[in-house]
């Protein structure tokens, strides 16, 4: 368990069990604490359970057993109609990227800012802006499906932080580019994280984590190891 | 029809709503026709109501008062007549239709050669209703029947309720088709934006998963209906204005002056205008809350 006492948790499971119908359990009597402010990386093989306990803190999925705290707030008390304004905290890279494909990359990464109402005009120019940074300042009116792998990622990533969540989730956000672009995008989220963002990363390269000096949650028959907990 | 926006949801390239602005123009049409002739049927009943209401007449028979040389006691009784009238609360004025005029209108079904001068006839009163609430029809007949047995008072309002209750029919027939037709536009609206909800299922999740509230969801289909209801409404206003326009054009080759005394042109451009907006409006609203309502099964 990570135990950092003096920051309030952000993220908190208690005796969570997830099961799926079937019969398959992908989590048991899970107890974790992800502190306001850290970075994590969250490892495992496949299957082990990294999308599924991304999905519970996106607020996507709703575990068998046990409590799960976002904000402080019990999953299972979070009504329907909060669970959008709740979302606008938390940024999250999927892997599939999940981009709208009638929409430009503009319109996609403006996404967050337009649900909450922000003028489009804005929301357009902080995409702009965002879409620079991330290095496809040329792709701004490219449907998503003229873009590669590597680039649909990194739109994914410009979405995900347009909103300055302060919860960042990326699911395996390196899966698709090479090592250069990845160790780039990882430094993104390391700025982020510098912010006060918290930052949990979904990974099945338990190399990445070496690279960094952050803690790993490490996932594997469906009990939590955490490695490196002392790491900041 | 097409008419390119931008929305997060693709529902302009729906095959399921293609066409719905055509079915909508249709029921426009249909409705603001049903519509107006219900409101043309309401003012012709007006006009004979109003004509009607405001008359009676008062036949005094031929047998009873018979008078070609002057008989002073038929006189007598047809004066007396004539004050009960003109005592009587809502009687405005009293005419005695004079002999001559009876004659002439005579003349030409009986033939100019006869000689009808001594023809018994019934002598005819025309009485001027000025207000129909104060009339007492039951007391009025019983005073003049008092005075003389055989009269006979036309007051017209026999037929004229079957023929008012024949117009109001009609009038409630044309509203009802235009419910029945603005039901069916709510209904199409509403089943197509479900069955789009289920298509964009996948870009309705990620809205949620960006933060998009049911509210934001519902207004993008809301936003679309408008759309929809305006391209729909246009083409609809346009088909009834035009069949308006064929209608007055046949009616003025046909020298009658029909539409323009009956129907103000402000009452037609009013119904022309209202009905494509409020079947608009209804389709919004109906499309939000069929969202709102299938984003709980759709997407949970």
């Amino acid at each position: 368990m990570i135990n950092q006492n003096k920051i309030e948790p952000i993220i908190q499971f208690d005796a969570v069990t997830m099961a799926f119908e079937g019969g398959n359990t992908v989590f048991s009597d899970l107890n974790l604490s992800v502190p306001q402010g850290s970075f994590h990386f969250l490892t495992g093989m496949s299957g082990a359970g990294k999308s599924t306990f991304l999905k519970m803190v996106y607020l996507h999925q709703a575990q068998t057993e046990g409590s799960v705290f976002i904000f402080g707030r019990n999953s299972q008390h979070i009504q329907h109609a909060e669970i959008p304004h709740l979302r606008r905290k938390i940024g999250v890279v999927f892997q599939d990227f999940r981009l709208i494909p009638h929409l430009n990359a503009l319109d996609n990464v403006a996404l967050p800012l337009k649900v909450r109402g922000v003028d489009a005009r804005k929301a357009r120019k902080q995409a702009a802006e965002l879409l620079e940074w991330v290095g496809l300042q040329d792709a701004l009116y490219r449907l998503p499906q003229s873009l590669s792998g590597g680039q649909q990622q990194r739109v994914a990533i410009a979405r995900a932080v347009i909103g300055r969540p302060q919860i960042l989730l990326a699911d395996e956000p390196t899966g698709n580019v090479d090592d250069d672009i990845a160790l780039k995008l990882l430094y993104l989220f390391e700025e982020l994280h510098k912010v006060g963002t918290t930052v949990i990363v979904a990974t099945h390269n338990r190399s990445l984590p070496h690279s960094f000096k952050h803690p790993e949650i490490f996932l594997e028959n469906g009990k939590v190891t955490i490695i490196n907990a002392h790491k900041k | 029809m097409s008419l390119q926006y931008s929305s997060d949801i693709p529902l302009n390239a729906d095959p399921s709503g293609r066409f719905v602005p055509w079915i909508i123009a249709l029921m426009v049409y249909l409705a603001t026709i049903s519509l107006m002739v219900a409101f043309v049927v309401s003012a012709l009943v007006h006009r004979w109501d109003t004509g009607f209401s405001e008359r009676l007449s008062i036949e005094i028979p031929a047998s009873n008062i018979f008078n070609p040389q002057g008989d002073s006691e038929g006189t007598k009784i047809r004066e007396q007549i004539v004050q009960t009238l003109l005592k009587t609360p809502g009687i405005g004025s009293v005419r005695t239709l004079p002999r001559e005029e009876m004659l002439s209108t005579l003349k030409p079904w009986l033939g100019e050669e006869n000689d009808i001068t001594h023809l018994p006839l019934p002598t005819l009163l025309e009485v001027e209703v000025s207000n129909r609430a104060h009339l007492n029809d039951r007391l009025l007949a019983e005073s003049l029947k008092s005075l003389l047995p055989g009269i006979v008072i036309q007051d017209h309002q026999g037929w004229q309720h079957g023929v008012l209750d024949l117009a109001y029919s009609a009038q409630v027939i044309g509203l009802l088709i235009v419910s029945m037709i603005i039901l069916a536009a709510i209904s199409t609206i509403a089943f197509t934006s479900q069955t789009s909800l289920i298509i964009h299922r996948s870009v309705i999740e990620i809205l949620y998963l960006v933060g998009a509230t049911d509210a934001y969801i519902a207004r993008q289909f809301q936003n679309h209906a408008l759309r929809v209801g305006i391209k729909g409404g246009t083409v609809g206003f346009c088909l009834s204005l035009g069949t308006f326009i064929l209608l007055k054009f046949f009616a003025r080759q046909l020298d009658t002056t029909f539409f323009d005394e009956v129907v103000s042109t402000s009452m037609l451009w009013g119904i022309a205008l209202l009905v494509p907006f409020f079947v608009t409006l209804f389709m919004m609203i109906s499309a939000r809350f069929a969202v709102k309502i299938a984003l709980k099964y759709v997407v949970p």
